[in-house]
């Protein structure tokens, strides 16, 4: 697997932004264009090197047991770091083995006083790492860091050509970002168009994740000394998955540190602490059905309201959602589907507990239930969505046995 | 458990010191005197927080059930931080508990300092953290930064009352650190004998906590703290020093670095081996003070490991080969456990080397050693109880005899 050229001009996709671009050549004959759009005042940090470029082939190398070659030189211990990625991957996914890199080697140099960034998509996450580096923030929450410039990304959660989603979340996280007196700025890239060459299965949930996040933090490298990502599942209840404390913090340098941020809480905690956080209360977005407000009826909506009620924040946060869709009913149709949510119901329930919500402990329970029995039902009918000529049949099936009040995004 | 008070005075035990100890509650009566001697010239870097008490407690504390209280401020990320450790711990010795932790809580605040330091034992570890730390350096070894001092902790390895095992070993390391034109600190602590979890949990729980206190003692000095791992990623399991716990020892100004997992011990020692301070100072036996006594498990897996480089000339300084045998490393007693992994790797090392006369001993030594664990793990029992103490000992002894085995410096 080669990367060839690597070169910077303005983007005719994206008025007002520069682009780098660079092409990846594997298997012979196939290639593929990525490219990555900045704003034009950060052309200046743009990398150089081929850290960048390494973090976004080696789900695909990997995939395809292909070694990499880079022409670009590749900072030392990210090198080093490489090879524990692609050890715990291993260790993760049998069939993954590791794979050579051949390329120059840059070292250590003193560098001179860069930048901290967080990436910010507006959900419970970004505003649970934010609220914490503030320092001396009014709002009495301790500050464990501080943050000069939230990072968005188009091309991740919505799609790179999804323009009207994406700018409207943008706008509203602009003005969050104003607010908050921090620098904002989008990244736009098509790396998740690659996706589609890679052979594994979920590749983007289980794998790719934290090499995308580290794609487009080295992307900007000569600016930042570290970059927050917010964690997804807390210590003590790890799994393997694409975001982690152990691989994530493996894409640094040795000038940027990537930060996994916020793993020593629960989901519920976290929630807890941004209900604290005024700059949150209108801004908040969780929705991945929508692009500039919370529809306040798919799975995620829901799950972030039930914990906001559960913790008794319903009525601070009640400009954040249609709270008129929310009844403590419809949670006993909430679906349980992953181990992910599994634990997330758990904490849930916890809290509900504690805080004497028992309508919401006896509706968890219940959806608990219910989905023990519709697990192996909805898994048979994503087969059968997948199969030749009855995929009609597995997509109604699917329909049907997730119909309810909440949707399932 | 509590802390009651802190003193910062001249040290009586360690001349040219200054001691810092405090005193802490624990139990209904309990009461511990926890102290740290650091050369006087680190005075002005001594911590003024809770940082460094409150890690020193923790494994304590989570295996009475103790809630932690003190009146010193504790760093906002590092109270975070130690929830995750407490989750982690949790999860991997169910028997521990998640406890409580009261005290002020400290902001973030702009960080002071750059320097860095990197744990010194004279290992593979500690030349591997130091080699990748030279920034151009004329072996042709990639900086993946740069170290300004090295610690040596007297009291983990060897006893802290122990004068006539430090101070040979500490001679040779200090004259080691100035060779590499590094600054050499010396920090001795009574931690390990006042508090038993660090003695009877040092391997599996409590090794990166201690070592974490230290470098915490001295925050104000750093802006980074770098100790050697043990198992590389791909093979992790529970253990005291790991790369998701150490870190977490870290506060919003100083970062506890666990370095160089991504490589196995095989890989580590080729790229020491580069340096020549390595060739000349090596030390990586626990049995003797100053010298390697090459006939212990730790000088026997180095020196397999350096046979399979082709490195045994480079290293005739520092271990005495004139005892080393394939039949020995056949011999070699490695355990039923973790330990199996570094072997596992010098296997694969020697075949991609097509040293097949090696892979064929370490193959015999890894059967032997699989045969032999459960039997020596049922003896190490005995010993524990009472009565049948003296059996056990005969037992293990009878099950070893012949088998080039761990040895320590008893603490």
């Amino acid at each position: 697997m080669k990367f060839l050229k690597n070169s910077a001009l303005s983007s005719s996709d994206s008025p007002g932004y520069v682009r780098s671009v660079g092409k990846i050549y594997w298997a012979d004959e196939k290639e593929f264009c990525l490219w990555v759009d900045v704003p034009e005042a950060y052309a200046e940090f743009l990398s150089e090197s081929g850290n960048a470029w390494l973090a976004a082939m080696l789900p695909l190398a990997l995939s395809i047991g292909e070694d990499i070659e880079i022409g670009l030189s590749v900072d030392a211990l990210l090198l080093e770091n490489v090879r524990g990625v692609m050890a715990i991957w291993h260790e993760w996914y049998p069939e993954l083995k590791p794979i050579n890199i051949h390329c120059p080697i840059k070292t250590w140099e003193p560098t001179p006083v860069k930048k901290n960034a967080a990436f910010f998509s507006g959900g419970i996450d970004s505003y649970f790492t934010i609220a914490r580096r503030i320092p001396g923030n009014k709002y009495d929450i301790p500050a464990v860091d501080k943050v000069d410039d939230l990072i968005t990304v188009w091309g991740f959660d919505v799609k790179v050509r999804e323009k009207n989603q994406f700018f409207q979340l943008e706008k509203m996280l602009k003005k969050s970002a104003e607010c908050l007196g921090l620098n904002h700025l989008s990244i736009r890239t098509n790396l998740r168009d690659l996706e589609a060459h890679i052979p594994f299965n979920d590749m983007w949930r289980r794998l790719g994740q934290c090499a995308g996040l580290g794609f487009v933090s080295l992307v900007l490298e000569k600016r930042y000394k570290k970059i927050s990502l917010g964690s997804t599942k807390a210590f003590g209840n790890l799994t393997p998955w694409g975001t982690h404390p152990l691989v994530d913090a493996l894409f640094s340098t040795s000038s940027l540190e990537i930060d996994h941020d916020g793993a020593s809480f629960t989901r519920d905690q976290k929630t807890d602490l941004v209900a604290k956080f005024p700059p949150a209360h209108t801004a908040l977005h969780v929705c991945f059905a929508e692009g500039g407000y919370n529809c306040s009826q798919c799975d995620k909506c829901y799950r972030t309201m039930m914990t906001f009620d559960a913790l008794g924040h319903r009525e601070t946060m009640k400009s954040a959602f249609d709270w008129s869709k929310y009844d403590v009913k419809n949670i006993e149709k909430f679906f349980i589907k992953s181990q992910g949510d599994e634990i997330y119901g758990s904490d849930i329930t916890g809290v509900a507990k504690l805080n004497g919500r028992e309508d919401i402990v006896r509706a968890l329970c219940y959806a608990s239930r219910r989905s023990i029995v519709l697990r192996p039902l909805v898994k048979f009918s994503e087969w059968l969505s997948s199969a030749p000529f009855i995929w009609r049949l597995g997509v109604r099936l699917n329909q049907l046995l997730l119909k309810g009040p909440i949707r399932k995004i | 458990m509590e802390l009651l008070s802190t003193q910062v005075e001249p040290s009586i035990e360690t001349p040219g010191n200054i001691r810092c100890s405090a005193r802490i509650r624990w139990g209904l009566t309990g009461e511990l005197s926890l102290w740290v001697d650091v050369p006087e010239a680190c005075t002005k870097s001594l911590s003024e927080t809770g940082n460094p008490w409150l890690v020193a407690m923790l494994p304590m504390a989570a295996s009475l059930g103790e809630d932690i209280e003190l009146s010193l401020p504790v760093d906002a990320l590092l109270l975070e931080n130690v929830r995750g450790v407490m989750k982690i711990w949790k999860e991997w010795y169910p028997e521990l508990h998640s406890v409580d932790i009261r005290c002020p809580v400290k902001g973030y605040a702009e960080p002071k300092s750059t320097r860095t330091a990197t744990f010194f034992s004279g290992g593979v570890d500690s030349y591997f953290s130091i080699a990748r730390r030279m920034p151009q350096n004329p072996h042709g070894i990639p900086a993946v930064g740069k170290v300004d001092d090295l610690l040596t902790v007297w009291g983990f390895d060897v006893g802290v009352s122990d004068e006539a095992q430090f101070r040979p070993l500490v001679g040779m390391l200090s004259e080691s650190a100035q060779r590499l034109a590094l600054n050499h600190i010396i920090v001795r602590t009574n931690l390990r004998e006042v508090m038993p979890i660090y003695r009877k949990q040092w391997g599996p729980l409590t090794h990166g906590a201690g070592l974490a206190f230290i470098g915490l003692m001295l925050e104000r000095r750093y802006g980074e703290i770098v100790l050697g791992s043990t198992y590389p990623y791909g093979v992790l399991s529970p253990w005291g020093s790991h790369p998701l716990v150490d870190l977490l020892f870290s506060t919003s100004g100083v970062t506890i670095v666990h370095d160089g997992a991504a490589m196995t011990r095989i890989g580590k020692t080729e790229l020491a081996a580069r340096l020549p301070e390595t060739r000349r100072s090596l030390h990586v036996c626990q049995a003797a003070g100053l010298h390697n006594c090459s006939r212990c498990e730790k000088c026997y897996r180095t020196m397999i490991a350096l046979d399979i480089l082709g490195l045994k000339e480079a290293f005739n300084a520092v271990f005495d080969w004139s005892d080393y045998t394939l039949l020995k490393v056949s011999k070699v007693y490695v355990g039923g456990g973790l330990q199996q992994i570094f072997y596992k790797e010098m296997i694969s090392a020697a075949q991609v080397r097509g040293r097949e006369d090696v892979v064929k001993a370490l193959r015999y030594s890894s059967r032997r050693s699989g045969r032999l664990a459960p039997f020596v793990g049922f003896a190490e029992q005995l010993v524990k109880r009472p009565i049948v103490w003296r059996l056990g000992i005969a037992l293990r002894r009878w099950l070893l005899s012949g088998s080039i085995q761990k040895e320590y410096i008893a603490l």
